[in-house]
């Protein structure tokens, strides 16, 4: 007992600390919620294509940075990330801002682990469009915008009129996901975190 | 003393040549407080942007906006004025591009320099400043930036007062337009049944009563 007491008040202050780098603004509209839950839930999404694999990133880098306890298990991780509305199991729940900055933060640090494949992939882009090429061509630009592609019909909801313009047109679905891998490029830099921070409450204060 | 200080990324190096602080012994430490000279090399391009003090303000300033804008998707406005030097930065039309602009003093004999960087090449420019910009021992007065901009600047983004007043007005000038039409239409006549029609009301068929108990 008395080692559970000894050990909380640090945990939660590294918790803290690691939230603290990014600042609080004035909590923001609806409108500003409906786009940062949007946001964080496709730009971990673009992470999750370019990895070719799983969300477990998230736990991992959670569990190492010390924010565990704002993401205890994979309902939650699945209810958070529900909050994109967008989604066929849309939640209507509202993100907390410590939840948010968890996300932003975890998105950032694996966006930095992984920053030869984004380069490698958006050079990759470009060169393409250069040679007037189709993205088809390239192998690893064509896994990550086919991954992405399955991610966004599978997860999300066809009614929403967006999501039903992106699903008719591939192209235009393709040019969403390369935009996110920008941004996610973005993330990557030395201040790239607060950059995307930021960027989530622009027109929202 | 003369002080030099380099920041990299693989497609950009700045670097800023002053004088620094003299209190301070080791060259590490020197607090970079006056440019001189400050140059912005894009590697693959051979190119070199360049200028002073106002050069670096306006680059950081622009290149920061323009970062924010490509992450929210909202239009930062490039404060620019006439009399000075001036940097800008815009997406090339129908392009992945970004055309990144440098006018020189309208008195100096310089040409306008211009670079269209992808986005790589944009990412790197901005880490470069970034790097920059955390540094607090050159040139401490311009430190980073990175605000949101206010709900002001997202209502201008939705468009300009006469363009979101449109389509009220196209309601408004359909319902007028409507209105009179309708108002214009003639009044259809009505045809009360005459008397001798009701003298025929015996070939009516008339139920009877029911004498059935209701149960």
């Amino acid at each position: 007992m008395s080692t559970n007491i000894s050990i909380m008040p640090d945990k939660v202050s590294a918790e803290a600390l690691i939230l603290n780098i990014l600042p609080d603004y004035p909590t923001c509209d609806q409108v500003c919620l409906l786009h940062l839950q949007q946001k964080i839930d496709l730009i971990l999404m673009s992470l999750e294509a370019v990895e070719m694999g799983s969300s477990d990133f998230i736990f991992d880098i959670a569990k190492h940075l010390g924010l565990e306890n704002i993401l205890k298990n994979r309902l939650i991780l699945w209810r958070l990330r529900c909050t994109n509305s967008w989604r066929r199991s849309y939640t209507h729940e509202t993100i907390k801002m410590e939840e948010a900055k968890a996300f932003v933060i975890i998105a950032s640090y694996r966006a930095k682990q992984l920053t030869v494949q984004i380069r490698q992939l958006l050079l990759a882009h470009q060169q393409m469009l250069e040679k007037n090429l189709p993205f088809s061509t390239h192998y690893m630009l064509s896994d990550y915008l086919d991954q992405f592609q399955s991610y966004f019909r599978s997860r999300m909801n066809c009614r929403r009129t967006k999501v039903d313009w992106y699903l008719e047109q591939e192209d235009e679905l393709n040019n969403l996901a390369l935009s996110l891998l920008s941004q996610v490029l973005f993330s990557t830099g030395t201040l790239g975190m607060q950059r995307l921070w930021t960027s989530l409450f622009d027109g929202a204060i | 003393m003369n002080i030099r200080r380099e920041y990299n990324s693989p497609n950009c190096i700045l670097i800023l040549d002053g004088f620094g602080d003299e209190s301070f012994t080791s060259d590490d430490s020197k607090l970079f407080s006056v440019v001189i000279n400050a140059e912005c090399h894009f590697l693959l391009k051979s190119i070199k942007l360049h200028g002073g003090k106002v050069f670096l303000e306006k680059l950081t300033e622009i290149v920061n906006n323009y970062a924010q804008q490509l992450l929210s998707g909202i239009v930062h406005h490039q404060a620019n004025s006439h009399q000075e030097e001036r940097i800008t930065i815009e997406k090339v039309p129908n392009s992945q591009l970004h055309r990144l602009t440098h006018y020189p003093n309208p008195t100096s004999s310089q040409e306008s320099i211009i670079l269209d960087l992808n986005i790589l090449e944009l990412f790197d420019l901005v880490d470069t400043l970034d790097q920059f910009l955390i540094d607090t021992r050159t040139l401490p007065e311009l430190s980073s930036r990175i605000k949101p901009l206010s709900r002001h600047h997202r209502h201008i983004e939705g468009g300009s007062a006469a363009k979101r007043v449109l389509p009220l007005l196209i309601g408004l000038v359909g319902l007028v337009i409507t209105g009179v039409g309708i108002y214009l239409m003639p009044i259809p006549k009505v045809h009360r049944p005459s008397n001798k029609s009701l003298n025929h009301s015996s070939d009516l068929i008339v139920p009877q009563a029911s004498t059935s108990p209701i149960r």
